[in-house]
Formats: C-alpha cells, sequence, structure tokens
C-alpha cells in the first residue's frame, strides 16, 4: 500500500500542476498563450501563424513537457556564444521542438516562406511604375527610427536592430534578422511581428488622414503602363543580382523571394511553382509557427522587455507609414498632383493588407478612385526594402 | 560597396558603429539600392518600350501598302457561321475578337472545334494526367 502511495506521490510531483505551484509564471503563460489563441481564431488576427505560434507557447509553457530545450540554443551569460547551439545535445537528446527550432536558428524557414511569397506576387505594379521603389525605401524609415528608440530605452544594438525590423511589417524577415541577431528576443519579436501586421487595418488610416490633405487624398492616378512578360522574367533575375552583389547578406531573402517569383513568371515549371507557393509553404509554416512559439519561455517573455518590444512595434509602424506617406507627398508635389500620397503607407510591406488599405481610405474620399493596383507598387517594393533593411543590419550586428 | 563595409563588419561584438552611423548607412543604403532598381527598371522599360514601338512602326508601314486596295473591297461577307450557331453567340464571339484586336477584324468564319475526344474523355485525360 505504502509503495502504491509512494509511486502516486512521485507522479503527483512529477506532474505540471507542481511545476505550476512552483512557478506561477507558467500559469501567466498559459493564460497568455490562451489570449493570442482567442485573437487567431475569434479575431482571425494571422491565424496562419498565430494559431500554432499561440499553440507552441502553450506546449513550451506546460512544466516538464520538456518540448524544447532552449538551454542548447541560448548561451548562458558568461558562456563562449560561439560553442551555441549544442548539435552535439540537440542530436542526442534533443525532441521535437529542437529539432523544428533548427530551421528558425539556421536562417532556413524564413527564406523558404520568402519563396512561397515569391510565387504569390505580382511584380508588375512595381515595373510599370519604377517610382514606386522610393515609396517601399521611405517606408522603411521605421526600421530605423525604432531601432533608435530601442537603444534609448537600453536594448543592445543586435537587439534593437531586431526590434526595430518590426517596422518592415514583414514576419519572415523579422524572424530572419532576430533568429541571427538577438535569438532571446524572437518570442517577443515575432508576436509583436504579427500582431502588428494584422493590426495594419487599425493602425496605418489615423496616420495616413493625418499627414494628407484633402485634396491630396482624391488624387486619381492615370492607368498603369503595360508590361511585357520578358520585363517580368527579367525582372527577378536582374533584382537578385543587383541586390545580391551591393549587399551579399541580402542575397538569401531576395533571392529565394525572386526565384519563386521567376518560377511564377516563366510559366515552365508549374508544377514546383505549386508545390513551392502551397504545400511547402504551408508545412514550413507550421514548423516556423511552433518553434516560434516553442521559444517563448516565462524568463524570456513575462517581463518589461516585452512590453517595451511590443510598444517599439507600434513606434515602427507608425513612422513607417508615416515615412511612406510623406514620402508620397514629396511625390505629389514633384510631379504637379499626379502621385496620390496614400498609396506610399503601402510602402510597409505587409502584402497584401496595407495596399488594401491605401485602397479603402482613398475610396472613403473619391468613391470612384481605385488605387489597389498604385498601391500594390510600394507595397511589394516594401518587401525588397525590408529585406534590403535587414541585410544592412545583419552586416553591421552580425 | 563590399569592402566599405568590410570594417564593419570586422568589428568586435559589442564596438558597433553608433546610432547615427547606423541609421544614416541605413536609410541611404536602402534608398542606393532601390533607386538603383528603380533606374534600371525605367531603362530596361524604355527599352522594351522603344522596341514595341519599333515593332508597331513595321507593322504599320506594311499595310501602309495596301489601303488603296481597302476602299475596292466591299463591306465585309457575312461570316460563314456553321449551322446551330445562333446570331447571339456569333454577335457575342465577334465582339470578343474586337476588344482584343482593338477593333480592326472581320469575322470570316465560324465553326465548332472538333476535337477528337469528347468532353468526358478530355476530363478523364486530365485527371489522369494532372498529377504528373
Amino acid at each position: 500500500m505504502s509503495a502504491f502511495l509512494d509511486t502516486l506521490l512521485s507522479i503527483w510531483q512529477n506532474s505540471g500542476f507542481m511545476g505550476i505551484a512552483n512557478d506561477y509564471r507558467y500559469l501567466v503563460m498559459l493564460v497568455v498563450g490562451c489570449g493570442l489563441l482567442y485573437l487567431a481564431i475569434v479575431k482571425e488576427f494571422e491565424p496562419l501563424l498565430l494559431l500554432p505560434i499561440a499553440f507552441g507557447m502553450i506546449l513550451a509553457n506546460l512544466p516538464g513537457s520538456g518540448i524544447i530545450h532552449m538551454q542548447y540554443f541560448l548561451a548562458p551569460a558568461g558562456a563562449d556564444p560561439s560553442a551555441y547551439p549544442l548539435f552535439n545535445e540537440i542530436l542526442h537528446h534533443g525532441g521535437l521542438g529542437d529539432m523544428l527550432y533548427l530551421g528558425v536558428k539556421l536562417g532556413i524557414y524564413p527564406p523558404l516562406i520568402f519563396l512561397g511569397i515569391g510565387t504569390m506576387t505580382d511584380f508588375a505594379p512595381l515595373i510599370s511604375n519604377p517610382k514606386s521603389l522610393l515609396l517601399g525605401a521611405a517606408a522603411q524609415l521605421g526600421i530605423f527610427t525604432a531601432y533608435l528608440g530601442a537603444k534609448i530605452l537600453g536594448f543592445t544594438g543586435p537587439q534593437a536592430a531586431s526590434i526595430g525590423i518590426i517596422g518592415g511589417a514583414d514576419g519572415p524577415t523579422a524572424i530572419f534578422v532576430t533568429s541571427k541577431l538577438a535569438p532571446e528576443l524572437l518570442g517577443s519579436i515575432a508576436v509583436a511581428a504579427y500582431s502588428y501586421m494584422a493590426l495594419v487595418p487599425v493602425i496605418q488610416p489615423p496616420i495616413m488622414k493625418l499627414l494628407t490633405t484633402d485634396k491630396e487624398r482624391k488624387v486619381v492616378m492615370t492607368q498603369l503602363r503595360t508590361v511585357t512578360k520578358t520585363e517580368k522574367i527579367i525582372f527577378p533575375i536582374m533584382c537578385t543580382i543587383i541586390v545580391s552583389l551591393i549587399l551579399p547578406d541580402s542575397a538569401v531573402l531576395v533571392g529565394m523571394l525572386m526565384l519563386g517569383n521567376l518560377m511564377k513568371e516563366s510559366g515552365v515549371v508549374d508544377r514546383i511553382n505549386k508545390t513551392a507557393g502551397n504545400e511547402l509553404m504551408n508545412i514550413i509554416t507550421i514548423f516556423l509557427g511552433i518553434s516560434v512559439g516553442c521559444t517563448t519561455s516565462a524568463n524570456t517573455f513575462l517581463n518589461l522587455d516585452t512590453v517595451k518590444i511590443i510598444a517599439m512595434g507600434l513606434f515602427a509602424f507608425a513612422c513607417g507609414t508615416a515615412g511612406g506617406v510623406l514620402f508620397g507627398k514629396l511625390m505629389y508635389v514633384i510631379t504637379g498632383g499626379k502621385v496620390n500620397p496614400l498609396i506610399g503607407s503601402a510602402g510597409v510591406s505587409a502584402v497584401p493588407m496595407a495596399a488594401r488599405v491605401s485602397q479603402k481610405v482613398g475610396q472613403q474620399y473619391n468613391p470612384t478612385n481605385f488605387l489597389l493596383m498604385h498601391a500594390m507598387g510600394p507595397n511589394v517594393a516594401g518587401v525588397i526594402g525590408s529585406a534590403v533593411a535587414a541585410g544592412i543590419l545583419i552586416n553591421i550586428f552580425g | 560597396m563590399g569592402a566599405l563595409f568590410a570594417p564593419m563588419a570586422l568589428t568586435a561584438a559589442g564596438s558597433y558603429p553608433s546610432n547615427a552611423v547606423v541609421v544614416a548607412i541605413g536609410i541611404s543604403l536602402v534608398f542606393l539600392i532601390l533607386v538603383i532598381l528603380t533606374l534600371v527598371i525605367l531603362l530596361q522599360g524604355k527599352i522594351f518600350d522603344s522596341l514595341a514601338a519599333g515593332k508597331k512602326q513595321k507593322a504599320a508601314a506594311a499595310p501602309a501598302a495596301p489601303p488603296k486596295a481597302a476602299p475596292v473591297v466591299p463591306a465585309p461577307a457575312a461570316p460563314a457561321v456553321e449551322e446551330g450557331i445562333p446570331p447571339e453567340v456569333v454577335a457575342a464571339i465577334a465582339a470578343a475578337v474586337a476588344s482584343l484586336e482593338g477593333g480592326k477584324y472581320t469575322l470570316r468564319s465560324l465553326t465548332r472545334v472538333k476535337d477528337g475526344r469528347g468532353a468526358w474523355g478530355l476530363a478523364g485525360v486530365v485527371s489522369g494526367t494532372e498529377p504528373f
């Protein structure tokens, strides 16, 4: 009888309840995970990623589940960071979470997601109106202002760079940069980046309206020039070569984006084009979501840094939007009123949501105005712009 | 450009460039790269536009000879329409061709496509070969 009770007691002591009793923060993390699940399922905030991230968060914070061993990946204070990740430990004692997280740690998933995004992106609006690339560049202002803000709040250079990249409004890019520069902040930055991307329709319109006049918002832009198939095929090849020669650190992201696009535009590899844009991307999305969710432990998530990151993320989005709109105003003046500044806000990637916001706000003031195609130019330019900015930050802090 | 950044990449951890340098380099480099891309695309667009214009000119030069003959040609004869195709369908097809070809067209004849396979046979072939 006593053996029975002892065994029962041992099972109870090893149970997650004891873990929660010993450290209440596990419970808080479970509540946060459930809150994010609510946002993903009920509010449909980027559910494709937020749902697996939130569930990964719950799994990682069930005491004793051992789904991931972050101690194999993050060097503790004083340890030699070059010895990490401890591949020997990971391969001998690692589990599902560890294996999946390797794809994040080694920077494999984000470029593969970019490959899929490339197969779904139409660069024609950008090729027909190349000036929209400048709007995509201006909207990256958010990255660098948020970098400054994060530095003022006391983050280190690499951490501030990872926080700033939230302003690129591009989840895979944010994860790519953070996994290289500040892996300890990955969970918080990924959650902030994807939450704000879902909130683009709420964050952007007030800033767009504040910075533009009624007359500017009503500008009807002229029809875009038709782009030939040859131009669409040349663009990804040319873009990859030019950007990668100038900034080799961007080669992986830009290269995979353009490879996906070339698959689409060439029209000769329909089978792998479909796989890259559907099955492969879906599989990677699942792996990425779960492993990023698993990195959120109470120690790294439940602290003041996360609050600061979330505040800085919002700041980055707002500054990026403002940068795009203000540059749009500049183009409005230079072109003598031919450019509607509202398309500038679409420069913050977040494809195609940001372009839809430009269209919607534009139509509020001129119901016959169709800005969508014009806004798609800066929108896809923003993807290139944030990948370039990511390369610059990795070059400086990597 | 690579040489410009080599010293920065080589700086020891903890001794990163100042904030002002990071921001200035970051913003100017993003703009520089995207401006280069803009210029290259503009150039490419110009080349393709001039190529297209050249083709148009050639195309315009070729039919330049027959306009004299044009008035001789009587109003185009009614297209030879296969039996069983209602005039509404003929009108719809003519309109579709006109919208695609920019109005310069003559619908000479209209016949049903003779395909060796029926719809069911075709569906079978598609479903059998699609996975490959």
